[in-house]
């Protein structure tokens, strides 16, 4: 069976033979060949045939399959690698052979087994952090004057030095200043990565969950294989089918981020992740491939089982959080809890926490609270990547809040998520890149993501299992869903129909009063009209005279017999209807066209008379008897 | 300024003796009064002996001043229109002999057997209200009014005007047949003792009213939607192919001034739609060039074409000098 694209290909076809042989049959009748013998010579009947055959035979090798040209073709095109059929290490070289040829994209480059492209294999962004926000200071350093319960005491004070081999599954908000943060931001050539699409983009590489006081810290690592389907026919794109899908996103923004410098296992991605696709990866075997080359760390981060080399491309599709559908459903996605995980704040701060968290104790739960919070610390506080807290500090969110009145985003974010664990939502930091609009390089059509993009921010439990992000530093903006004008429109139409679905008798009792009030629309307003003109009081004569002008225009357009627009009213009126009075066009006529205005209260009382009476006289019913009478 | 009402006695007078004059050609001899109110000129378009000349002269006796009649021929010379210098031998020098075109009222009698050349003559006299005899001007009295006449039928050895000279009139009329009363109130009328031709030969109005009247008429109140309404329509004429030529802003100038006289006929001191389409179809007769020219249909059509403004005008201006 052929599909859409093949059978336009033969429609196409079908159409250019047909003109073929027509242009070739009329060439035929007007050439005056003429035998030797005086006998015109018979059409060339196999030159017809073999253009139809040509055409139908460019045809089928067209449309044989959806990529045909690449398969039937190969060799006749140029390519840098050839086609598989040849030689099937062709593609190893460049990895742009089928994939150039049949266009879905020319430049696919993605993770490959081979040699070439393995490097060291870091498992952690340790680094990364490290670089941007400087060495975490060990915690026997830290002078602590703060009530801590014996436990974590205990082991706080049983390690004697940093714990290097916990130290990329955490992050302490104790950090050494950084001194070369000038030089690392002039190399933004050597970008970790390069993201092609709108911005701003939040990239989440690593989730904490747990708060000790001085450290987040990951949660545990299950390294499960990432579930994946490939829906579309060339099989390149790989759906993520085992996350809990939130009930505010919506829209569907496509990125291509391009591997620079970034040696991780971990896949930078956005959090509302639906599908992604790599160059390479294409093909009947890409969802197996896949699914042996990536696998969840945890909710919400994948890792690839090979480090991805620099210059592989990964196309992702996202999906962005709708406000409107947060701020509807108030208590349902987002609710609180009093127990259970992400949840638990260190004693010490616990005062800290809520002291914040009671400015917005008032306001409706659910994501009014967290926009109130969000609004309250970008206005009131400023954002200083390079601020960092004192050793001797105990209390990182009133240090925020009350002294430096500022920080960076890692504190901004523990302040945030405390605080809303304070109310009860459960929360969790999450760290990775935030893709800057404001860096967008547009000669080059990519926005480069290097170190000093490296970002925290917040995500808050949705009762459906999944994780609602905000970000509460200033200066950082989240994508917002912006929905088509289609889109509200569909919008509001499903809300009008399910408001209406759940009133049935009420909505069809309303729906026949809109009907029935469509049908006599005109009436009504004729009947308003009329009220209007003869009880309502009006600014002037002028008014009066216009308005009751305006009633006679809509009662004779409502018998049948409309005044043209050409038509003054003398003419139409006066020689027509006895009942309007000389006087009334007169005044009107003044009021119109005159140049004296009249203001006295007899003048004013005449008008008044003269309008009533020809609004009474002068009937619907009456129009329509004079209109038959013509 | 003088009010419209202050002259109604007047106009009622003149529309009564005229109308005395033409039995059942109300129409016409309104038509008419608006013209010499309007400082217009009429083309008089129809058969001999249907009451042009009747016409003209009980107009002319009605508004008291001085009747003159040119019957155009083919060897009508342009001095016998304007006048000429003759030398006197007793003061032995030249004197200004006027022709008849120095009257208050002139009925050019079949213009369209003049030659061009005199036709010309009568150009600058129309619209300039004066007359260059040998360098020198000499000038018309206010009130002058050309009430010229063609024979539609007998186009031979006839010059037809031309387009230029056509604009010079404001309206193009047709008295027509009377109908069969009026034909007979008409014979009745006919048989008149001494005493009442007389008293029907009185001049209605006294010197200087006419004057008074048409610097009133010129006052006369239209608001910009209803200057707006005759552009518009003027626009019609110059789109619409079916013209040969639209009207010319002389022409719509015109329009303007006999809507005025229309409304100064009526009592009013403002000028109403009504005004502007009641004159229409006269002005159309001789301004509009087209393949029906001055058809009621193509009056009708251009009409129909423009919305009348109804809303109420706050901002008014009056238009004109004033009296």
């Amino acid at each position: 069976m052929l599909n859409a694209q093949a059978t336009h290909v033969w429609l196409i076809v079908l159409h250019g033979g047909l003109i073929a042989v027509w242009l070739a049959s009329r060439y035929w009748c007007h050439v005056s060949a003429v035998s030797a013998n005086g006998v015109r010579p018979a059409a060339p009947i196999w030159a017809y045939g073999f253009i139809v055959l040509v055409m139908t035979g460019t045809s089928f090798i067209v449309s044989r399959s959806a990529n045909g040209v690449a398969k039937n073709w190969g060799e006749w095109l140029p390519s840098s690698g050839g086609s598989r059929r040849a030689n099937s290490s062709a593609l190893l070289g460049a990895g742009d052979g089928d994939w150039a040829v049949s266009g879905p994209n020319a430049r696919g480059t993605g993770a490959v087994d081979s040699e070439y492209f393995l490097e060291s294999e870091l498992s952690s962004m340790y680094d990364v952090m490290t670089d941007a926000y400087g060495e975490p200071i060990p915690p026997d350093q830290l002078f602590r004057a703060i009530f801590v319960d014996e436990e974590q005491f205990l082991d706080r004070d049983g390690r004697k030095a940093p714990d290097f081999g916990e130290a990329g599954r955490q992050f302490s908000l104790y950090r050494e200043t950084l001194q070369n943060r000038q030089q690392q931001a002039s190399e933004d050539a050597k970008a970790l990565l390069y993201v092609e699409g709108g911005g701003p983009l939040h990239l989440c590489t690593t989730i904490y969950d747990s708060f000790d006081g001085i450290s987040w810290h990951e949660p545990p690592v299950i390294d499960h294989r990432c579930h994946l389907e490939s829906r579309d026919p060339d099989h390149s794109w790989l759906w993520l089918t085992d996350r809990p899908a939130l009930d505010c996103l919506n829209g569907c923004r496509l990125h291509t981020l391009r591997f620079g410098t970034l040696s991780t296992d971990r896949v930078p991605l956005p959090s509302y992740m639906e599908r992604f696709r790599l160059g390479k990866a294409g093909g009947a075997n890409a969802q197996q491939w896949a699914m042996e080359t990536f696998a969840w760390v945890y909710d919400g981060v994948i890792r690839a089982r090979h480090c991805l080399p620099s210059g592989a491309f990964f196309e992702v599709a996202s999906q962005s959080i709708d406000e409107s559908k947060l701020a509807l459903a108030k208590p349902a996605i987002l609710s609180r809890d009093t127990k259970g995980d992400n949840l638990e704040i260190p004693k010490h701060l616990e005062a800290s926490a809520a002291n914040l968290a009671r400015q917005f104790e008032d306001m409706p739960a659910g994501w009014p609270q967290i926009q109130g919070l969000t609004a309250h610390l970008r206005q009131h506080y400023a954002h200083d990547r390079d601020a960092s807290l004192p050793p001797t500090c105990d209390d990182p969110i009133h240090y925020l809040l009350h002294q430096a009145r500022g920080g960076p985003d890692y504190q901004f974010a523990t302040a945030a998520a405390l605080a809303l664990r304070s109310l009860g939502y459960p929360t969790r930091v999450v760290s990775g890149f935030y893709v800057d609009p404001k860096k967008y390089v547009a000669a080059a059509g990519y926005t480069p993501v290097t170190k000093d993009d490296a970002h925290f921010w917040v995500e808050v439990k949705s009762a459906d299992g999944g994780w609602v992000k905000f970000d509460p530093t200033p200066g950082f903006e989240l994508h917002r869903y912006r929905p088509t004008l289609l889109g509200s429109v569909l919008d509001s139409v499903g809300q009008v129909w399910a408001f209406a679905a759940a009133r049935p008798v009420r909505s069809c009792f309303l729906l026949a009063v809109l009907v029935a009030c469509w049908w006599r629309r005109w009436w009504i307003v004729e009947r308003c009209l009329t009220v209007r003109c003869l009880l309502a009081p009006f600014r002037d004569d002028q008014a009066r005279l216009a308005m009751t002008l305006r009633l006679l225009d809509l009662r004779s357009r409502l018998a049948g017999a409309a005044r043209q627009p050409h038509v003054t009213p003398r003419d139409w009126y006066g020689r027509r209807h006895d009942a309007i009075s000389d006087a009334f066009l007169t005044q009107l006529y003044a009021a119109s066209y005159g140049n004296t205005t009249c203001a006295t209260e007899d003048h004013k009382k005449t008008i008044t008379h003269l309008c009533r009476k020809v609004v009474r006289r002068l009937s619907r019913r009456q129009l329509q008897r004079t209109s038959a009478d013509e | 300024m003088n009010e419209p009402a202050q002259f109604q006695a007047a106009v009622a007078e003149l529309r009564d003796r005229l109308n005395n004059i033409l039995h059942g050609k109300r129409e016409v001899v309104e038509h008419v009064l608006t013209c010499l109110l309007a400082r217009g000129h009429i083309l008089l378009e129809d058969l001999p002996g249907l009451g042009k000349t009747t016409l003209a002269r009980g107009l002319t006796e009605a508004v008291g001043g001085r009747f003159a009649r040119l019957q155009c021929t083919p060897d009508l010379l342009p001095n016998d229109i304007t006048g000429f210098n003759l030398f006197n031998q007793k003061s032995r020098e030249f004197e200004f002999v006027p022709g008849p075109i120095f009257s208050d009222v002139l009925l050019a009698d079949e213009i369209n057997r003049a030659t061009p050349r005199a036709q010309s003559a009568l150009l600058e006299a129309m619209a300039e209200r004066q007359v260059t005899v040998d360098n020198e001007r000499h000038h018309l009295c206010n009130e002058f009014f050309v009430i010229a006449t063609q024979n539609p039928i007998e186009h031979h050895g006839t010059y037809p005007l031309p387009e230029a000279q056509l604009d010079r009139f404001a309206m193009k009329l047709c008295i027509g047949y009377p109908a069969f009363e009026n034909e007979v109130q008409m014979l009745q009328d006919a048989v008149v003792t001494d005493t009442d031709s007389e008293d029907a030969c009185a001049p209605v109005l006294q010197p200087g009213d006419l004057a008074r009247m048409q610097a009133t008429v010129a006052g006369l109140t239209i608001v910009p939607k209803l200057q707006e309404y005759l552009v518009q329509l003027a626009n019609v004429t110059r789109d619409d192919a079916a013209f040969h030529h639209g009207l010319s802003p002389r022409a719509v100038l015109m329009w303007q001034r006999l809507s005025q006289a229309r409304a100064f006929l009526d009592g009013r001191s403002f000028v109403t739609p009504d005004d502007i389409q009641v004159v229409a179809p006269p002005l159309f007769n001789i301004h509009i060039s087209a393949a029906q020219q001055g058809s009621i249909r193509t009056v009708e059509d251009v009409l129909a074409k423009v919305a009348v403004p109804t809303g109420i005008e706050r901002a008014r201006t009056v238009v004109g000098k004033g009296a």
